[in-house]
């Protein structure tokens, strides 16, 4: 399907960017447990979907949204924790024939907050291509555009040469 | 080009090094000349092997790995939305998301192109 072209895989991406020094405000004990905690659920549910236990890889993610968060945790850390869980369940639905389940995850996800970074902009795309599925173009194509419009503004910030505005390059599996 | 230059000077070294038959051929060129287009084209060759490092590290870098994975989103993007529009009987919303998605791909393609990533 077209969303694979569309997307740009966040899986592990996330963490390594939280935790990449310099990266994160200074994580507590908690948060550093935290982080380290949703990336090998994220390790696990990779292992999983390689051998075919979609359910399991499901209820791996899943494991990562009901989690508690530690309190002091960044806004921010924890947004894009749980955005790229919620992209994982939502590709889960998608591509296992389920756009209303898509379009659950991608409204749980893009509900956690807003910001201009491929977290947002993914769970833009997935949900577009969900109503897309679902035979509703006119909210496929505002979802695709508001993607393109984050893209377009990671673009000017990336030839700016402003850091941190997008996940580090290279990152992607 | 430097590749044609290249291959040309190849080809002049080659007829060069040609054998000659009978004494109607006009004179060919002295062994200095033959040693100087030689020299010629190993400089070439150089050159050329150069230029080619030099764009395919600009391509590789991280900054243009993200630059290239950006513009390539803007305009997947772009055609997706569009061939939405293209589904569409009348002018609607999708129609004018298209006309701008396609502009901010162009955009797209020409910033990097300036900045150096891409060689196309």
């Amino acid at each position: 399907m077209i969303i694979h072209h569309l997307i740009r895989p966040l899986a592990g991406l996330m963490v390594a960017g939280l935790l990449a020094p310099g990266c994160s405000q200074g994580p507590s004990h908690d948060d550093s447990r935290w982080l380290d905690e949703a990336s090998s659920r994220h390790a696990l549910a990779d292992k999983q979907l390689a051998s075919g236990d979609v359910p399991a890889a499901r209820d791996t993610l899943l494991s990562i949204v009901h989690g508690r968060a530690p309190a002091d945790i960044s806004e921010d850390d924890r947004r894009v924790v749980l955005q790229d869980a919620y992209f994982r369940l939502a590709k889960l639905d998608l591509d296992g024939g389920d756009p209303r389940g898509a379009l659950a995850n991608a409204d749980h996800g893009l509900g956690v907050g807003r910001a201009d970074d491929l977290f947002v902009a993914n769970l833009l795309v997935v949900r577009g291509a969900a109503h897309e599925t679902l035979g509703e173009s006119p909210a496929a194509v505002e979802d695709y555009h508001q993607a393109l419009m984050i893209n377009d503004r990671l673009l000017a910030q990336t030839l700016a040469g402003k850091p941190g505005t997008a996940p580090a390059p290279g990152a992607t599996p | 080009m430097i590749r044609g230059l290249a291959a040309l000077s190849l080809v002049i070294v080659g007829c060069a090094a040609a054998p000659r038959e009978g004494p109607t051929n006009p004179p060919g060129p002295t062994s200095t000349e033959l040693q100087e287009l030689e020299k010629d084209y190993v400089d070439l060759r150089r050159f050329d092997s150069q230029l080619q490092t030099v764009d395919s590290t600009a391509a590789a870098t991280p900054y243009c790995v993200q630059v290239i994975q950006l513009r390539d989103s803007i305009c997947a993007l772009a055609a997706r939305i569009c061939q939405i529009a293209s589904r569409d009987r009348s002018p609607t919303i999708a129609t004018e998301r298209c006309t701008d998605g396609k502009t901010r791909c162009q955009a797209a393609i020409e910033r990097t192109r300036t900045r150096g990533c891409d060689r196309k």
